[in-house]
């Protein structure tokens, strides 16, 4: 079954075209990876879809519903989440509560007029929040301060954010992107066991050719905005096309 | 009146209150789209312009609390307005550098709201020394010659000619910060600065030097409106913040970082100002405020704005 | 940022480290808050009437509560959402307005002039929210600002005939409360000591409620979803929140307090002052809020304190208040960003520390 369905997806700043026509479709269950040279527009696409930008022609269909230009909360209620580059967290909250933000846009819905009721003893809040922490190891930290962690652990508990509210769809904006070996192995594994235990549709932006390898069912391939390759990782490693467009900078 | 006579007295006493907006909304602007920073201070440097002019080109008396009781009467180098004119906006200009390092770059990374916040209570600190100092009451002054009379202009009609000199001032100013901008190696780095100062900063061109410059410059300007305006409205310490909201208003309506922006909604928000005051006097604030809300909210980057300052 | 108990370094087996507990324990619970407030409305306008020198008075006291009533509710919006609001006298002067246009035209009740006051503020703080919401940052602020001198222009100029204009609105009819008590009938005996009479029971009433409401506020959800937005606006809205929504919460909210603390000030001051709409209105509720501490719902209070009784008391021996203020309110934004209310605590922290690793 069809997950998300991208159709001529397109996006013009001013004579710059970021993305161009781009048609794609990704199969529930499957694990997607997007790559490409830099300034292909992935990030872009990932923003258009997510509800950060505009498109300036083009729809995408989510779970068969139509959420072009929707509003990123309402895409995130219909369980479409992402996780960000860089560790967007917040960073003067307890890990905590960083937790709970997520859990009670889970929770609760979008908005909700509750500004009478306690947090204390909101227990399906509490318990999500707990429950997330404790799946992505942050538990033990979970008094401190967000932004007294180290990088590795704030990575962590960005991609725990996005999992709270047990998305269908989960778009990782590069989640190795600055990381030790050793941490990028951690993020990894971590990335193969939510592939494992949680049915969750997984999309993964990435550079690190090895990762996408390892992890990914089908990758499709970015060029300056247009798809040039769409095909299971064997496909794209004899794609002639593919080795062009990164004009043999890395090593496939 | 005339038709003709009425129209050109409109467009007179518009360029004249437009002329002390322009003059104080270009520091504004530049600063806000350059450095991003955004600063009430400034106003300070319009109030310090209005009393240390009137104290050097005529007579001030310290009549406030403080100055009671320092005891100093009546301070003033009476050297007349050239001189004021040529001295002030050099003291701004300073004032304008000991700002930027002093304030602005605590400051730059900062939250707006900080930025706002500090900025506020120094001028609330530079209005509340200056009434210390001089005194709360309104004051006027005797104008100085070239405020008094008028001037026959054919058949165009008479007008003051304070107003034309305020004018000619701001007109000679605004030109020469123009081409200072569009044709020298500093103006460059702003205007490259304006649009992008992320990526000049990053292409490695060092910008504090020609954003302290920037700031002084734009501070003069204040200065010098504040020289000009001394003489020929009624002066109380409060005209600091009283001006900061018109100039914001004309730096958001004209966009934030362009010249030409501030020349243009200074125009608008002295045209609409002065047309409700010849014509419905009760509503002629309310229309600027009215005026500025809807270009916010329709087009926050402004009329000619290159920069969206937004968080 | 912490309403949070904080645990106890020592061993525990000290008293004074038991009794730290036990008083931890007691704060955290519900009732703490009105309990607190209720205390202080008792002792302190005895403190500050009979202080050796520089003493209040009652009239002030009010004053205060009513003024931090409206501190603490703007701070919901600055300290806790980030949003910094210059225009927020538009709240204040028109629950006044409304306040004392609902005196002489229908009923001179007290408390339902406060009613009037707070609706009439909430309506107006979606409008208003609704527009100046669309931007954030530095348009948020100048937008405000304009709302509230346009306001400030109508009400001077083309609604002068109604507010009475530059001479503000007189002839504010207030009745007894309840239909039997006068604002100004004294209690006797203890009851008189301590409660003074029916109007100081209403403001402080009044009072207590607003800390107790704020307190809730901020250990609701929204609370927490506040201070995410100050923090990391984008995350909020990508992790299903509907941020916009819960910025305009904010703000009427913040106009909600506004509204009840103007429609009390007319029923204290029995006028209106035009100054009530215009923008030094609106400066002086941001002094207060980040004087005295924007990182709790208690710190505004204090900034009210301070503030008024540098205008009211200090200002009769120094002329310069108002610059001495100035400079506080640079130093703080510059250097303590948690204000007086932040001294306090830090001295609290001090005896907690000297109690806890003191003589067992």
């Amino acid at each position: 079954m069809t997950i998300l369905e991208i159709n001529e997806l397109t996006k013009r700043f001013g004579n710059l075209t970021a993305v161009d026509d781009l048609s794609l479709r990704i199969e529930r269950g499957e694990s997607l990876s997007i790559i490409g040279p830099n300034g292909a527009g992935k990030s872009t696409t990932v923003n258009l879809i997510t509800g950060l930008l505009q498109p300036s022609a083009g729809e995408v269909l989510f779970q068969g519903e139509d959420i072009t230009g929707a509003r990123p909360h309402e895409i995130v209620q219909r369980g479409l989440s992402r996780s960000f580059q860089t560790a967007s967290i917040f960073p003067e909250l307890t890990v905590e509560q960083n937790a709970v933000v997520a859990a009670l846009g889970a929770e609760h819905g979008s908005f909700s007029l509750n500004f009478l009721r306690r947090l204390v003893g909101y227990d399906a809040v509490a318990d999500r929040a707990r429950r997330t922490l404790e799946d992505m190891g942050l538990d033990e930290q979970r008094d401190l301060e967000a932004q007294s962690l180290p990088y590795g652990d704030k990575r962590r508990l960005e991609m725990a954010l996005a999992l709270t509210s047990e998305p269908d769809l989960l778009f990782l904006d590069e989640p190795t992107a600055g990381m030790s070996p050793d941490e990028t192995e951690t993020t990894v594994t971590l990335i193969e066991r939510i592939k494992r235990d949680r049915d969750v549709t997984i999309v993964l932006i990435e550079h690190d050719m090895e990762i996408v390898f390892r992890i990914s069912d089908r990758i499709a391939v970015l060029s300056q905005g247009a798809k040039i390759a769409d095909g299971t990782p064997a496909e794209i490693q004899d794609d002639p096309t593919v080795q062009k467009a990164y004009l043999g900078g890395i090593e496939i | 009146m005339s038709l003709l006579a009425t129209t050109i007295g409109f467009l007179i006493q518009t360029l004249a209150v437009a002329s002390i907006y322009i003059l104080v909304a270009i520091g504004l602007s530049i600063t806000l789209g350059t450095l991003k920073f955004v600063n009430f201070a400034h106003a300070a440097v319009y109030l310090a312009g209005i009393y240390i002019g009137l104290a050097v080109a005529l007579e001030l008396p310290f009549s406030g609390d403080i100055g009671r009781s320092i005891g100093l009467g009546e301070v003033g180098l009476g050297l007349g307005f050239l001189a004021a004119l040529a001295v002030i906006p050099i003291i701004s200009f300073g004032l304008g550098l000991l700002m930027e390092r002093f304030i602005a770059r605590p400051f730059y990374d900062r939250p707006d709201t900080d930025q706002i916040l500090v900025t506020f209570g120094v001028l609330l600190i530079v209005q509340e020394v200056i009434r210390g100092l001089v005194g709360g009451r309104s004051m006027t002054f005797t104008r100085p010659e070239w405020a008094q009379g008028a001037v026959g202009l054919g058949p165009l009609g008479t007008f003051a000619r304070w107003r034309l000199a305020i004018i000619a001032i701001t007109a000679v100013l605004v030109f020469v910060v123009y081409l200072y901008i569009e044709y020298t190696d500093v103006g460059l780095a702003v205007r490259a600065g304006t649009e992008d100062a992320e990526m000049v900063n990053l292409l490695g061109v060092r910008v504090t030097r020609p954003f302290l410059l920037i700031f002084g410059v734009g501070s003069g300007l204040a200065g010098a409106a504040g020289v000009v305006s001394g003489p020929v409205f009624s002066v109380v310490p409060e005209v600091g913040i009283g001006v900061l909201v018109p100039a914001f208003l004309v730096v958001v309506v004209g966009g934030v970082g362009s010249l030409v922006g501030s020349v243009v909604g200074g125009l608008l928000i002295g045209a609409v100002e002065v047309g409700l005051q010849m014509g419905a006097p009760t509503w002629a604030s309310v229309g600027i405020y009215a005026l500025a809300a809807v270009v916010i909210m329709l087009r926050p980057a402004g009329l000619f704005g290159v920069v969206e300052v937004d968080k | 940022m912490s309403d949070a108990a904080e645990a106890p370094t020592g061993q525990g087996h000290s008293e004074a480290g038991d009794l730290v507990a036990r008083w931890d324990a007691f704060r955290q619970r519900e009732a703490f808050p009105a309990i607190a407030a209720i205390a202080f409305v008792i002792l302190f306008p005895l403190v500050f009437t009979n202080l050796p020198a520089y003493n209040g008075y009652m009239s002030l006291v009010e004053l205060i509560y009513i003024w931090a009533i409206f501190a603490i509710g703007f701070n919901l919006l600055l300290g806790y959402t980030g949003l910094l609001s210059f225009g927020h006298a538009a709240f204040w002067g028109a629950g006044a307005y409304a306040a004392g246009l609902f005196s002489v035209a229908i009923s001179g009740d007290p408390l339902i002039m406060v009613v009037v006051a707070a609706v009439t503020a909430i309506v107006l703080a979606v409008f208003l929210g609704v527009l100046s919401l669309r931007r954030g940052g530095i348009y948020f602020a100048i937008l405000t600002l304009a709302f509230g001198q346009m306001m400030y222009y109508i009400a001077l100029g083309p609604l002068g005939a109604i507010t009475g204009g530059e001479d503000g609105f007189t002839g504010v009819s207030v009745d007894p409360l309840f239909g039997v008590l006068e604002m100004g009938a004294e209690f006797a005996g203890v009851l008189g000591v301590l409660l003074h009479d029916v109007g100081y029971v209403m403001f402080a009433s009044f009072f207590v409620l607003a800390i107790v409401g704020a307190v809730r506020i901020v250990r609701s959800p929204y609370g927490t979803i506040f201070r995410a937005i100050a923090e990391n606006e984008q995350r909020v809205e990508f992790l299903g929140l509907h941020v916009w929504r819960y910025k305009l919460a904010a703000f009427v909210l913040s106009a909600a307090f506004a509204g009840v603390a103007a429609g009390l000030h007319t029923v204290h001051a029995r006028y209106v002052a035009i100054a009530s709409l215009y923008w030094i209105t609106s400066g002086d509720i941001v002094i207060m809020a980040v004087l005295g501490g924007t990182s709790s719902v208690f710190g505004p209070i204090l900034g009210a304190l301070a503030f008024l009784y540098v205008e009211n008391i200090v200002s009769g021996e120094i002329a310069f208040w108002l610059l001495i203020l100035g400079v506080l309110f640079v130093t703080v934004v510059w250097l303590f960003p948690s204000g007086l209310w932040g001294l306090v605590s830090a001295m609290r922290t001090a005896v907690r520390r000297r109690l806890l690793e003191g003589r067992p």
